[in-house]
């Protein structure tokens, strides 16, 4: 296939039945070439003070769909359940 | 990105110490069952039933997700691409009945002791599950 793909990694932290969130969002961010999809989430977790630990991938998720200028895209989910070192077990 | 990109997905089947692999004409390592979803396809699980069923002719039930990995070049022609691979841990449920679909050659049970010891060559993909304890 060709043309666009934007591949996302994020953390999902989980604490007494409540999720983190990070102005609105999982911690996490747009995988960019070259990157590796866990250092990316690692990365942004350290960059707002949060050391975070992977412990299992979740399920992905993929949408096809058009971008902004109306190009053909595929948008790419793939996460982490997490927990914020030094705490519990993530769950 | 943009440019060439390929989304697979394949289970990872575990039976009795053995990891089901097949092999194709196009690599001369064993891979995992599974393949390159087509577009527009949304459900990741279902296409890995569908490329196990058309692979080598498996039905298979799905039991958790593995680990993803991107690889930022085509392992075999060294193309720069994006290639992002996504397995399931797995159960076959139809054990006696699977058989290599061409262009599948070869389907193999490896014991998992003799590929921890490098007795055989697997995918950089099989290795990667390896060492996230995906495969053990």
């Amino acid at each position: 296939m060709e043309g666009r793909i934007a591949v996302r990694s994020d953390a999902v932290i989980l604490k007494n039945n409540k999720i983190l969130l990070e102005g609105g969002s999982l911690i996490g961010d747009w995988i960019r070439e070259g990157e590796d999809c866990e250092d990316v989430c690692r990365k942004k977790a350290m960059k707002i003070g949060r050391d975070i630990k992977l412990i299992k991938p979740l399920h992905p998720m993929v949408r096809w769909g058009m971008d902004g200028k109306g190009e053909k895209c595929v948008i790419v989910n793939l996460s982490y359940l997490a927990k914020l070192k030094g705490d519990g077990n993530g769950r | 990105m943009e440019g060439k990109f390929i989304i697979a997905s394949g289970p990872v089947i575990i039976e009795d110490g053995k990891l089901l692999v097949d092999k194709d004409n196009k690599d001369d390592f064993y891979k995992l069952p599974g393949g390159t979803i087509k577009e527009g396809t949304e459900d990741l699980e279902e296409a890995c039933r569908n490329k196990v069923k058309e692979e080598i002719n498996g039905e298979i039930e799905i039991i958790r997700p593995l680990h993803p990995k991107i690889l930022w070049e085509n392992p075999t022609t060294k193309e720069k691409m994006a290639i992002l691979l996504i397995s399931y841990l797995a159960k076959l449920k139809n054990k006696p009945e699977i058989k290599p679909v061409p262009p599948t050659q070869e389907i193999r049970w490896l014991d998992l002791e003799e590929v921890d010891k490098w007795k055989h060559l697997v995918s950089p993909y099989t290795q990667f599950l390896i060492k996230k304890g995906d495969i053990k």
